[in-house]
């Protein structure tokens, strides 16, 4: 009895070790592959900025393509936001911008990737009816699994500056956390 | 490796093609700013409000200010209407507010205001609302959504038979809260003219209460503070009225207080009170204004206007609201009674009462001669309408002292006209006939 205790923990040792062998496998080979996503979730203003807008839902569209170095990628990364104010102020923002992946040397069954970025980010502004592009940057993290040999499904959390003191008369930026699901697929380019 | 460096390349063409072309608005500081800035009064006057003539001392008994549509046979059989006061105040609670349409503001607003002289409201200041701001352009009409406008100091009487008794105090729910008072916002509508037309049951005169920028607003955000200032006739314009209903089978009558009819003429037994809220609005930018001071011995101790244009005739009406609906003649016909419910009381009433009124009706039809009474009954109501539809306030208006001296102040730049008018006003009364030219050869410039 005490050996056949024994001998399934053993077992399941080695079963465990196995799979996460796998997974490591398997996590870098589907990080290398070119990837088109989409996510939808909470978007929310924040700092001064949330004085002045309440959250939303915001959806976005994501295309990331392979880099020379194996734990670098680069992502193109735009979605659609929009905020409604107390008042009758209302914001749509469509962000496009260019960011960099970092996955973490973390042997984890999950992926972990850091990401920065920058680009610019369309505003259109009610009832004022002003219409422009600002510059923007971007930190944000995200962890993923595979959900097949196609399909991964990630959790995001993304920070979005979008820089406006260095116009005339301006007093602050604008300040937004993108929280989202996303779901992304592997191509064989 | 190479292709993969011209992978990254073309990501960084589309990177920097992005980067051009910023805009120039902050427009995060732009949404932390107002820039707009409403200021509602309720004076008639844009400068100095008349104080002498403000009767708003609760211990004055109101019977004096009551409307003539208020039944007086009613009254004098009552032992209690010395208890009628004038109000003590006035609340009214503002949903919405949007220029040309546009929404600017959807801030809730509730004002309770003394009706006191030296309240910012009744003293010129004004009172500033909460609103953001529009967009660059051009605005000729503010709309004012108005829930409810409440005077206090309403009373209900309960018929004994013979007399009305003092029976309580009537109460309106204003902000969550029973309050005493009376709404006069439900009856803004117009007698006959609204009811008779196929849109009757759509058909609302204070939701929005529609009030035009003489003048124009030019709202550019170049401007640190735009002022539009909103004038509501308020101070010396208000009057007491009946209102008669049924409470199971009981005869009863609530006394309460809203604006003048002046311009619409209330009649007895009617419980629409006609669009009797005359508003203006007027807007400046602070810093590019300018000072009309005159003196005009002609216009000693009347009321002077200054206007962008020489259309005085609807600053007035020829002649008063009164005379106006009488005008109207046999097509002004009596009001039906409504049944009023299974009460042996309230229903014999109610046939005593349509009795009477089928012999005014037939007494007022006797009166016409034509041969096409349907279309002589709207011809009638529709003169009516046309001579009472366009009366408006004047943007700046005062009253010149003993000596003929006035002054307006914050003067939007432009060509105006001044006109005085002869007669002082009245209490509770607007203007009637003709207003006076003083410079219409010479149009005062404000730089």
């Amino acid at each position: 009895m005490r050996n056949r205790l024994l001998l399934s923990v053993l077992a399941l040792m080695f079963i465990f070790a196995a799979m996460d062998l796998s997974a490591a496998v398997s996590r870098k080979k589907y990080f290398n592959k070119p990837q088109l996503g989409i996510w939808y979730g909470p978007v929310t203003p924040i700092l001064k900025t949330g004085e002045l807008l309440e959250p939303d839902m915001g959806v976005g569209l994501f295309f990331r393509y392979n880099l020379p170095f194996d734990s670098v990628k680069l992502g193109l990364d735009t979605s659609y936001q929009e905020y409604k104010s107390k008042g009758v102020n209302g914001l749509t923002m469509f962000p496009v911008y260019m960011n960099a992946l970092y996955l973490l040397p973390i042997d984890l069954p999950v992926r972990l990737q850091g990401k920065a970025g920058a680009g610019m980010c369309k505003l259109y502004m009610e009832p004022d009816g002003i219409n422009q592009w600002d510059p923007m940057l971007m930190v944000g993290a995200e962890v993923s699994f595979p959900a097949g040999k196609l399909a991964n499904i990630a959790l995001r959390v993304d920070y979005l500056f979008i820089y406006e003191e260095y116009m005339n008369g301006a007093t602050q930026n604008g300040h937004f956390i993108n929280a989202a699901i996303s779901l992304y697929f592997n191509f064989n380019l | 490796m190479n292709i993969n460096k011209y992978k990254i390349l073309l990501f960084s063409a589309f990177a920097m093609l992005l980067f051009a072309g910023c805009g120039a608005e902050p427009i995060f500081t732009e949404l932390s700013t107002n820039r707009l800035k409403i200021v509602i009064k309720g004076t008639l006057e844009s400068e100095d409000p008349v104080t002498d003539t403000f009767d708003f001392t609760p211990a004055v008994p109101a019977a004096s200010y009551a409307d003539d549509s208020v039944d007086d046979e009613k009254i004098t059989d009552q032992e209690s209407i010395d208890n009628d006061f004038m109000p003590s105040k006035f609340m009214f609670d503002i949903s919405e507010i949007k220029l040309n349409g546009k929404a600017i503001g959807n801030y809730r607003q509730v004002l309770t205001i003394p009706l006191n002289d030296s309240e910012p409201f009744f003293d010129g200041k004004g009172i500033t609302l909460k609103n953001d701001d529009p967009g660059n352009g051009s605005y000729n009409t503010v709309q004012l959504y108005i829930r409810k406008m409440i005077f206090d100091g309403a009373r209900i009487y309960r018929s004994t038979g013979t007399v009305l008794d003092f029976e309580e105090l009537a109460q309106v729910i204003f902000h969550e809260d029973d309050v005493y008072g009376f709404n006069f916002n439900n009856l803004q509508v117009n007698s006959y003219w609204d009811s008779l037309h196929d849109n009757a049951s759509s058909t609302i005169r204070i939701y929005p209460l529609e009030i035009p920028i003489i003048g124009g607003m030019n709202y550019d955000r170049s401007n640190d503070e735009t002022i539009l200032e909103i004038r509501i006739v308020i101070k010396n314009f208000i009057k007491m009225y009946e209102y008669d209903y049924y409470d199971e089978g009981i005869f009863k009558v609530c006394h309460f207080y809203g604006l003048s009819d002046w311009l619409r003429d209330v009649r007895a037994d009617e419980s629409d009170m006609g669009r009797n809220i005359h508003a203006v609005a007027r807007a400046y930018v602070p810093g590019k204004t300018g000072t009309i001071t005159r003196t005009d011995v002609s216009a000693a101790n009347c009321y002077v206007m200054a206007i962008p244009d020489t259309n005085e005739e609807l600053y007035s009406i020829t002649s008063s609201g009164s005379a106006l609906r009488t005008s109207v003649g046999w097509a002004d016909l009596p009001v039906a009674p409504v049944y009023s419910g299974a009460h042996i009381e309230s229903v014999l009433d109610y046939y005593c009462n349509y009795e009477e009124y089928k012999y005014s009706w037939n007494d007022k039809y006797d009166d016409y001669t034509g041969s096409d009474p349907f279309t002589d009954y709207i011809a009638a109501w529709e003169t009516y309408e046309g001579s009472v539809e366009n009366f408006r306030i004047a943007p700046y208006l005062t009253v010149a002292d003993g000596s003929g001296n006035y002054i307006f102040n914050n003067v939007q730049p432009g060509t105006y006209y001044i006109y005085y008018h002869s007669a002082p006003l009245n209490n509770r009364e607007l203007f009637v006939g003709s207003w006076n030219s003083i410079n219409s050869e010479t149009p005062v410039t404000v730089p």
